[in-house]
C-alpha cells in the first residue's frame, strides 16, 4: 500500500518538475527542475523493480546529461534577450502540416506497439535485467561459452568509438 | 590466443588508432613526412594481416571446395555466432584495404618532403585517425553477425563521417553539410534501433540467425523493414537521399574521398549479406520504388548542377538505382539470382575505383584553383595531359563506356537482372544514356583552351597508384570473370553457412 502511495507521488512529482522545465522562462532554474525529475525517475524504475535502469538513470542522466546541460548553459552569453519575451504558442501557418505529419507519425508507432503486443503477449519480467547479469555480461571471461562476456567486442569497440570521436571534435573545435 | 587470430585486423586498426593519435599529438611538424610514411606502412601491414586470415582459414579446410564449413575464425557465444570471418567477409575485407592504400596514396600531395610549414589551409592530418576509425568500423560491419555489433560498426562509420566533413571548421559550407548528414544520419541509427527493439521483444536474443527464422509475425517482417530503410539512408536511394548533396559540396575533396567510398563500399557489402540471410523473404515492391526513383531522380538532378561535387553525389544516387535492381524483385529462392548478387558486387567495386581515380584528380584542381565550380575552372586541366588521361579514364568508368569495367559491370547487370524485372532495365538504360551528358560536360568543360591556364606538379606517388588504378579498371573490363568467379564463390558460401 505504502508502495503504491509513493510510486503515486514521484509519478506527480516528475509531472510537476517536468512542467516546470517546460514552460519556465529562467534556463538554469528549468535545468536544475530538469534534473530533479531524472532523480525521481530512477525512484520510479526502482520500485518497479528495475534496479539497473534505475542506476543507470542516476549515473548517465542526472550525473553525466546534467552537468553536460549546465555547462552548455554557463558557456552560453549571458543574457538571451529574445528568449524571455518569447510567447509560448506564436503559430505560424506551417505549423498545422507538421502537426497533422506529427500525429501521423505517433499514431503508426502507437499502433505498432499495440500490433507487437497483441501479437506476442508481452511480460515486463521476460526483460529483467539486474546488476549482476550487467557485470557478468560485460565482464566476466571464464565462462566465455555461457552467457559470460557477451558484450566484451562490443564494449571495447564502443570505447574505441568515443575515442575518436572525440579526437574529431577537438579537430573541428580549436582554432589552430 | 585464439582470439587474436581471429580478429587480427581488428585489433592492429584499433592499435594504429591509439598510436597515430598519440603521435600526431606529440611529435613535431617537421615530422609529418615520415609520419605518413608510417601510416601507409601500417595499411599495408593490414592487407598482409587480412591476408594470414586467409592462410588460416585454407589450413583449417584442406579442401575448399567439397567442404564448405568455414566457421573456424568466427566468434561464437555457445553455439550462436556473433562475429563472422568466414570467405565472403574475407574477401570484402581484403578488397576495402587494398582500395584504403589506395585512397592514403591520395593525400601525398599534402605531406610533400621539404614543406616549410605544415599548416595546410584546410587540410588536417588528424584525419589519418579519423580514416583509421572508418576502416575499422567498415570491418566490423562486414564482420558482424548480431545486431550489436553491426550498430556499433554503423556508428564507427558514421560518427567519424561527420566531422570528417566539418574538418575544415572555417567555411560556412563544411559545417552546414556536417549538421545536415548528422541529423539525417541520426535518423537511419534510430530506425536501426527501433528495429532491433522489435527484433528483440521478438526473438529474446541479438544474433541474425535466431532473429531471421521469425518472419511468419508481421511485427518481424516490420522490423526488417524499418532495418532495411536504416540502410538505404546511408546508401542514399532517392526519397531518402537529401543529405548526400549537401554533405558532399561541403566537404573538402580530400574528406570527400574519404566519406565517398569506404563507407558506401561497407553498407553495401553488409547490406547483400543481410539480403542473403533472408532468402524467403520478398521485399520486391518495396525496392522497386527506391531503384526507379534513384536512377530518374539522380539523372534529373545531375543535369542542372555545376559544382563537380554535386554531380557527383547525384551520379551517386544514379548508381545506387542500378545497383538496386536486381533485389527489386526477388521471387522466391534467391540462389537463382546470385549471379546477379555477384555483379552488383562487382559493379559497386569498380564504380569506387573510379570515384578514387576521380577524387584524386579533383584534389589537385581544388588546391591549385581553390573551386570546385565547372565555370570557373574552364580549360583547367587542357594543359595537363598525365591527369587529363586519369580524368578521362574515370568519366569513362563512371559513364560505362566500353573499354573499361563500367561497361561490363552495367552490361551484365543489365543482362542477369532483364528477367527479373524488365521494366527498370528499359529505365535503367535510357537513365543512362541521358547520364552520358552530365559525364561529357564534365571533360568538355574541363578541356575547353584557356589561355590561362597553369601546368600542375603531379608528385611521383600519385601518378603510380593513379596509373595502377587506370590499369586496373581497363584490366577489370576485359577479365571480368577473375573477379566475378571468386564474388560468386564467397556468396554462396554465405548461403551454405
Amino acid at each position: 500500500m505504502w508502495s503504491e502511495v509513493l510510486y503515486l507521488v514521484l509519478l506527480i512529482g516528475v509531472l510537476i518538475l517536468s512542467l516546470v522545465a517546460i514552460f519556465n522562462r529562467e534556463v538554469f532554474n528549468a535545468a536544475v527542475s530538469l534534473v530533479f525529475a531524472f532523480i525521481l525517475l530512477s525512484g520510479i524504475y526502482l520500485l518497479l523493480g528495475s534496479e539497473f535502469l534505475a542506476v543507470i538513470q542516476l549515473i548517465i542522466y542526472a550525473g553525466a546529461i546534467a552537468i553536460l546541460i549546465l555547462f552548455a548553459i554557463m558557456h552560453t552569453p549571458a543574457k538571451i534577450e529574445s528568449l524571455g519575451q518569447a510567447k509560448i504558442f506564436d503559430y505560424k501557418p506551417h505549423y498545422l502540416p507538421a502537426f497533422l505529419l506529427g500525429i501521423v507519425v505517433f499514431s503508426t508507432l502507437l499502433g505498432i506497439g499495440f500490433l507487437i503486443i497483441k501479437e506476442i503477449g508481452i511480460n515486463v519480467n521476460n526483460f529483467k535485467i539486474t546488476l549482476k547479469d550487467f557485470a557478468n555480461a560485460l565482464f566476466n571471461l571464464k565462462d566465455i561459452g555461457n552467457y559470460g562476456g557477451r558484450f566484451v567486442l562490443v564494449f571495447e569497440l564502443a570505447g574505441i568509438l568515443i575515442l575518436a570521436s572525440v579526437i574529431a571534435a577537438i579537430t573541428v573545435a580549436k582554432k589552430e | 590466443m585464439e582470439w587474436v587470430a581471429k580478429l587480427l585486423p581488428e585489433i592492429w586498426l584499433s592499435v594504429n588508432i591509439l598510436l597515430f593519435m598519440s603521435f600526431l599529438n606529440f611529435k613535431s611538424k617537421d615530422d609529418f613526412y615520415s609520419l605518413y610514411n608510417l601510416f601507409n606502412f601500417s595499411l599495408f601491414i593490414l592487407v598482409f594481416s587480412v591476408l594470414f586470415q586467409f592462410y588460416l582459414l585454407s589450413t583449417n579446410n584442406p579442401s575448399l571446395e567439397s567442404n564448405l564449413d568455414l566457421a573456424n575464425l568466427d566468434l561464437s557465444i555457445g553455439n550462436l555466432i556473433i562475429y563472422s570471418n568466414g570467405f565472403f567477409e574475407l574477401i570484402s575485407k581484403l578488397f576495402i584495404s587494398i582500395i584504403s592504400v589506395f585512397i592514403s596514396v591520395s593525400f601525398y600531395l599534402y605531406f610533400k618532403k621539404g614543406k616549410e610549414d605544415f599548416l595546410h589551409r584546410y587540410f588536417k592530418p588528424d584525419l589519418l585517425c579519423v580514416y583509421l576509425t572508418i576502416i575499422l568500423g567498415s570491418f566490423v560491419l562486414v564482420s558482424s553477425n548480431d545486431f550489436l555489433t553491426f550498430l556499433i560498426g554503423f556508428e564507427l562509420i558514421a560518427i567519424p563521417s561527420y566531422f570528417a566533413i566539418a574538418m575544415d571548421n572555417k567555411r560556412a559550407e563544411s559545417l552546414e553539410g556536417s549538421m545536415k548528414y548528422f541529423l539525417i544520419g541520426s535518423l537511419s541509427t534510430i530506425s536501426l534501433i527501433l528495429s532491433i527493439l522489435i527484433f528483440y521483444i521478438y526473438s529474446g536474443s541479438l544474433v541474425f540467425s535466431s532473429n531471421f527464422g521469425m518472419f511468419d509475425y508481421f511485427g518481424v517482417k516490420l522490423a526488417f523493414v524499418i532495418f532495411i530503410m536504416g540502410l538505404l539512408i546511408k546508401l542514399a536511394a532517392f526519397p531518402l537521399s537529401f543529405w548526400i548533396q549537401d554533405a558532399y559540396a561541403g566537404s573538402r575533396t580530400p574528406y570527400l574521398l574519404v566519406i565517398s567510398t569506404i563507407p558506401k563500399l561497407a553498407v553495401l557489402f553488409a547490406f547483400i549479406k543481410v539480403i542473403l540471410m533472408v532468402p524467403y523473404l520478398n521485399l520486391g515492391t518495396f525496392l522497386f520504388v527506391f531503384s526507379l526513383f534513384s536512377m530518374v531522380m539522380g539523372t534529373f538532378f545531375a543535369l542542372t548542377n555545376n559544382d563537380i561535387r554535386k554531380i557527383l553525389a547525384f551520379s551517386t544516387i544514379t548508381n545506387i538505382g542500378y545497383i538496386l535492381i536486381p533485389f527489386s524483385s526477388l521471387q522466391g529462392n534467391l540462389v537463382n539470382n546470385s549471379q546477379a548478387l555477384s555483379v552488383v558486387y562487382f559493379y559497386i567495386l569498380q564504380y569506387v575505383l573510379a570515384t578514387i581515380l576521380f577524387i584524386s584528380v579533383l584534389i589537385y584542381l581544388e588546391e591549385k584553383y581553390d573551386t570546385m565550380d565547372l565555370e570557373k575552372l574552364k580549360g583547367a586541366l587542357s594543359n595537363n595531359p598525365l591527369l587529363s588521361v586519369f580524368m578521362i579514364v574515370s568519366l569513362v568508368t563512371m559513364a560505362g563506356l566500353p573499354p573499361t569495367s563500367g561497361f561490363i559491370a552495367k552490361f551484365l547487370l543489365f543482362a542477369y537482372s532483364y528477367s527479373i524485372s524488365p521494366f527498370l532495365v528499359w529505365v535503367g538504360i535510357i537513365t543512362s544514356v541521358i547520364s552520358l551528358y552530365f559525364y561529357y560536360r564534365i571533360a568538355q568543360e574541363l578541356y575547353v583552351k584557356n589561355e590561362k591556364s597553369e601546368k600542375i606538379e603531379v608528385g611521383f606517388l600519385n601518378v603510380f597508384s593513379n596509373s595502377v588504378l587506370s590499369l586496373m579498371v581497363v584490366f577489370m573490363g576485359f577479365f571480368p570473370n577473375l573477379f566475378l568467379n571468386i564474388i560468386y564463390f564467397a556468396i554462396i558460401s554465405v548461403f551454405v553457412k
